[in-house]
């Protein structure tokens, strides 16, 4: 299995950009007003400079000993059946409650598991070129969305701007850092699969920048347009501007597209996430054993959803009130165990000058 | 052929879009919404389309274009839900065009009510909210108009052209008035609608088979709202005076005396710059004006400097009757308070909590520039009347 560069970064794209458009301005905007936009561009950066303390052992030739693997590899398969359970809930609540109103929440899940397995039952090269051709849905959603809401957009809604360095700040910094960027910490295993992985660094800070200036966009055109207060009351803030962004009477109900777009990179974020489940214990795995591994594992995803399913508004609740620390906490044992790969290159270094002192003794004794 | 077999099963299962249709003619598409206040709860109208009678072809029957059904209920969506008692058809709300209040309803409070209109899934939030002066809103959804077939459009063709030609009103959607309500420093405000002539004789077919309608629905001026009650209403021209203040005017008129002669002039463009003065509670209002000359009793241009002194006196004059009808009420509807905060957050932090008492003692400073770019086809001096 190998990805193009291209690949991998589109996958790392879709990755972090999944149905978080849904919600995402609300995190920020709960705790810091009309200036959460802010708190985007600094938890960005702050997603930037964490690729230096991630070991490139994640991603290239693992000289790690296999208890370190072991755990980095069980730490990695819980945290992405979290965000794919989370991502999994999130969409079926958006298609049950927008579109498929009298369908069972259930039947809605399995349809969207099975269309995982079929999906995922492929390659890994075939998801990295379903990404490639639907790169362009989001970028040119987006675009379009830019254009249609420069015409209707109300700047003083962003007045003033004040910043100051305060628990508010943290809070909504550590909730968007836990909820949209670490996904990208997550993805990085892939980067095992990219033919050149020395390069996986620089694509992963060119992704995350893009994907932060995406969300700061959306966040001051919800602002702008709803206004800070509605877009933290509303379930589906981008929907919700959506639905007020018209451009003259040529283009209407754009919302449509977008979520069409949110669907599609929802359901691909899932697939990825179900091989970086799959591929975290560094198995090799025959065709029909990964089959059954991701029938087991998507059944599991089936029953955790069910288990975990929330009203939107208890899932915010406990967002703000003990969520943001509570996933920050675990993002930072996601860090600190990667940092078990480093350990065991020292380890070897010891073990390799103490075989070499035995030998000089042993050579200076014959 | 096992992987056929899936993805066959596979298609049966995404493949059934038509799961939780309704086709059109199991639906009753409606166009607008009443709700008026009753002793125990609410009283919903619905005003809907006859599509046999709106639609074009030779299968018009003469009945009027839209039906109306009311009920009671504790609560709005308790009011639609019972409606579907005595509606023939599925109700389908994604149509609605505006949604209507009473007067006692919007003085207790409407926000137990805009809840469901922003809560439910199948409304769309793009209509306009309306406050009926002294009638029920039942009464202005009962009322057909001649020309328009559906009375909800005439609504909101009527209000759009007020607001693109004279100022007096807006449409002000359920978002607008969301955001008023949880900005700082600024008050939310709706439009007005009365109902003017025999209002009981407005819902027979006869009374648009005549030349003048029994029932002529009206927009009015705007109403005035502390949080989301309904406190007063604007007049005239301290609705238009409102207009200036929040940039609204696209077009109007104003009617000056200059040399004892009456001169209508055009407003083409009004563009306002309120800026707060370093002087506590003190607001510089620019107003840039360019006009044309619409209707004159005499041409004399070199009255013209007469003329712009008298037309900014005019806007003067309503923009301060506007002021001071919302400084009796301590209601910030123009928003001056949102400006201080914008421009003077460390300012407004101090008077944020006591703002309404604040606002009664503001003041403003107004300066006009004032272009008459046009003077219409009429270009010749005929001097002053004998």
């Amino acid at each position: 299995m190998k990805l193009t560069e291209r690949q991998f970064k589109y996958i790392l794209y879709f990755s972090l950009l999944g149905s978080q458009l849904l919600y995402m301005p609300k995190l920020v905007l709960y705790y810091l007003d009309h200036n959460g936009w802010m708190a985007i561009i600094l938890t960005g950066l702050f997603a930037v400079g964490l690729i230096f303390i991630v070991p490139k052992q994640l991603f290239e030739t693992n000289t790690a000993p296999m208890i370190s693997q072991v755990i980095v590899g069980v730490v990695i398969a819980l945290y992405a059946t979290g965000l794919f359970v989370f991502e999994l809930m999130v969409l079926g609540q958006f298609i049950t409650f927008q579109y498929l109103m009298g369908t069972p929440f259930k039947v809605l899940i399995i349809l969207l598991l099975l269309t995982v397995f079929i999906l995922g039952s492929k390659t890994l090269e075939h998801v990295g070129r379903t990404v490639e051709v639907f790169y362009y849905l989001p970028t040119v959603s987006i675009f379009l969305i830019l254009i249609m809401a420069l015409i209707q957009v109300d700047t003083s809604a962003l007045k003033p701007v004040q910043f100051s360095l305060d628990l508010s700040l943290l809070k909504a910094c550590s909730l968007f850092f836990s909820v949209i960027f670490t996904d990208g910490l997550v993805v990085l295993k892939l980067g095992q699969f990219v033919k050149d992985a020395s390069d996986v660094k620089g694509l992963y800070v060119k992704t995350v920048l893009k994907v932060m200036a995406f969300f700061t966009f959306g966040t001051i055109i919800s602002v702008m347009i709803l206004g800070s207060k509605l877009t933290t009351l509303t379930t589906y803030p981008l929907y919700h501007v959506l639905m007020n962004i018209h451009w003259f009477s040529l283009l209407e109900r754009i919302e449509a597209i977008f979520s069409l777009f949110v669907i599609v990179t929802s359901v691909m974020k899932m697939v990825i996430l179900l091989y970086i489940i799959i591929i975290s214990f560094n198995a090799s795995l025959s065709k029909q054993a990964m089959h059954v591994v991701q029938i087991g594992l998507l059944i599991a995803m089936y029953f955790l959803t069910n288990y975990f399913i929330r009203s939107p508004i208890v899932i915010y609740n406990w967002l703000y009130s003990k969520g943001w620390y509570i996933l920050m906490l675990i993002t930072m044992v996601l860090l600190l165990s990667y940092q078990l790969l480093r350990i065991p290159r020292q380890i070897t270094k010891k073990s390799r000058s103490e075989k070499r002192l035995k030998y000089k003794k042993y050579k200076k004794k014959q | 052929m096992k992987k056929k077999v899936i993805g066959l099963l596979c298609m049966l299962l995404l493949l059934s879009g038509c799961y939780s249709q309704t086709e059109l003619n199991e639906m009753m598409v409606a166009t607008a919404i009443g709700v008026d206040k009753t002793e125990t709860g609410v009283n919903v109208t619905l005003q809907v389309l006859n599509p046999s009678e709106v639609a074009g072809g030779t299968t018009k029957t003469g009945r009027p274009g839209v039906s109306c059904y009311s009920e009671t209920g504790e609560t709005f969506f308790h009011a639609l839900r019972r409606l579907t008692r005595i509606t023939p058809r599925k109700i389908f709300l994604s149509h609605i065009r505006f949604v209507a209040f009473d007067e006692a309803l919007a003085r207790e409070g409407l926000l137990p009510l805009l809840d469901f209109l922003m809560r439910d899934h199948e409304l769309r939030s793009d209509f306009s909210l309306f406050i009926v002066k002294e009638y029920k809103a039942n009464d202005l959804l009962k009322t057909l108009t001649p020309i328009e077939q559906i009375p909800a459009n005439k609504v909101l063709n009527s209000t759009m052209a007020t607001e693109e030609f004279y100022g007096t009103a807006g449409e002000n959607e359920l978002e607008d008035f969301y955001k008023a309500f949880y900005s700082e420093g600024v008050e939310p405000v709706l439009t007005g609608i009365e109902l003017l002539g025999q209002v009981d004789s407005g819902s027979s077919i006869e009374s648009i088979e005549q030349t003048e309608p029994e029932t002529i629905i009206k927009i009015n001026d705007l109403a005035l709202f502390r949080e989301d009650q309904l406190v007063g209403w604007l007049t005239e021209q301290q609705s238009i005076g409102y207009g200036y203040w929040t940039n609204h005017i696209q077009n109007t008129v104003s009617v000056v005396s200059v040399n004892d002669a009456l001169v209508t002039l055009e407003i083409m463009k009004a563009k306002v710059a309120i800026k707060p003065s370093e002087k506590r509670r003190h607001f510089d209002v620019t107003t840039t004006i360019q006009a044309s000359i619409g209707q004159s009793a005499w041409g004399d241009v070199d009255d013209l400097a007469k003329l712009k002194q008298a037309l900014s006196d005019d806007i003067k004059n309503q923009m301060s009757q506007c002021l001071d009808r919302l400084r009796e009420e301590q209601i910030d509807s123009i928003g001056l308070g949102q400006l201080l905060y914008q421009n003077q957050p460390s300012v407004w932090e101090e008077v944020k909590d006591d703002w309404d008492e604040t606002f009664q003692n503001v003041t403003a400073s107004y300066t006009f520039d004032v272009t008459i770019s046009q003077n219409g086809q009429i270009t010749a001096e005929r001097g002053a009347p004998k």
